[in-house]
């Protein structure tokens, strides 16, 4: 597994590559923490090119999705494959997760989010 | 010529779960020489996956002087797995479904709902120690 970052202002986008199995996910869940510790508001994670998650990389955004939204952190999924795609669809996590078809569809609406805080 | 006895594949690798990357690229490359459509060989993929995980980490407990044995059996008309570790064994009756709402959150436990989802026939021997399963080609 293989993970690029970059950020787009207080959002941080990671582009994942290969596959999520095993141990990988103590390494995603850590990097992920770290940077939300060094103030990312919100996660996008661009599963693109992700060819196979198994449940223990599954479980680890179950566990994740709940602890960031405990520090009012979005996860967002954008660009799911379809192997990840059929999982959650499988398991029933597709409702349960903000899926995206885009990166660009996920920030533009982190976008209207803030700007509809901005308006209250 | 058409492949009429079954060609037998085997593995075995230590318990630690580092070794799941190769159990993926092995099963992999055996899937690549069936030519299966993508959907199928995600399928076969993720219950090899996630049973080989639940041998290394369930059944051996990580232990490194325990071993995961993998079998492949491809056939015409189907492929069969059969993968035994040497822990205790488990009940499957006693395992939680991860479907019920008060599991759906749940960070672990979707292993062997994935693999019964995934494969078409899944059976458990040896008090649990041995999981055979079959996905059907044709």
């Amino acid at each position: 597994m293989e993970i690029s970052i970059k950020y787009q202002k207080e959002n941080v986008i990671l582009h994942i590559s290969g596959s999520i199995l095993g141990d990988d996910r103590l390494q995603l869940s850590d990097k992920i923490e770290e940077l939300v510790d060094s103030g990312g508001k919100n996660v996008v994670l661009n599963l693109q090119d992700v060819d196979l998650m198994d449940s223990v990389g599954l479980g680890m955004l179950v566990a994740l999705r709940a602890s960031l939204m405990r520090r009012e952190v979005r996860l967002l999924l954008s660009n799911v494959d379809r192997s990840v795609r059929s999982l959650l669809l499988i398991t029933k996590l597709n409702n349960v997760f903000d899926l995206y078809d885009t990166e660009d569809e996920a920030l533009a609406d982190l976008d209207s989010v803030d700007r509809d805080r901005s308006m209250i | 010529m058409e492949q009429t006895v079954a060609q037998v594949i085997r593995l075995d690798v230590p318990s630690s779960l580092r070794w799941v990357h190769t159990l993926h690229a092995v099963i992999t490359e055996i899937l690549s020489q069936l030519a299966l459509d993508e959907e199928l060989s995600d399928q076969i993929n993720l219950a090899v996956i996630e049973a080989g995980t639940n041998a290394i980490k369930h059944g051996n407990q990580e232990n490194p002087d325990k071993r995961a044995y993998f079998e492949f059996i491809l056939q015409p008309d189907r492929f069969t797995v059969v993968i035994q570790d040497q822990g205790p064994g488990f009940d499957r009756e006693r395992v939680p479904d991860p479907m019920q709402p008060e599991n759906l959150f749940k960070s672990s436990g979707r292993g062997l709902f994935l693999i019964e989802s995934c494969m078409d026939d899944v059976t458990y021997e040896k008090s649990g120690t041995l999981i055979r399963m079959v996905k059907k080609l044709t």
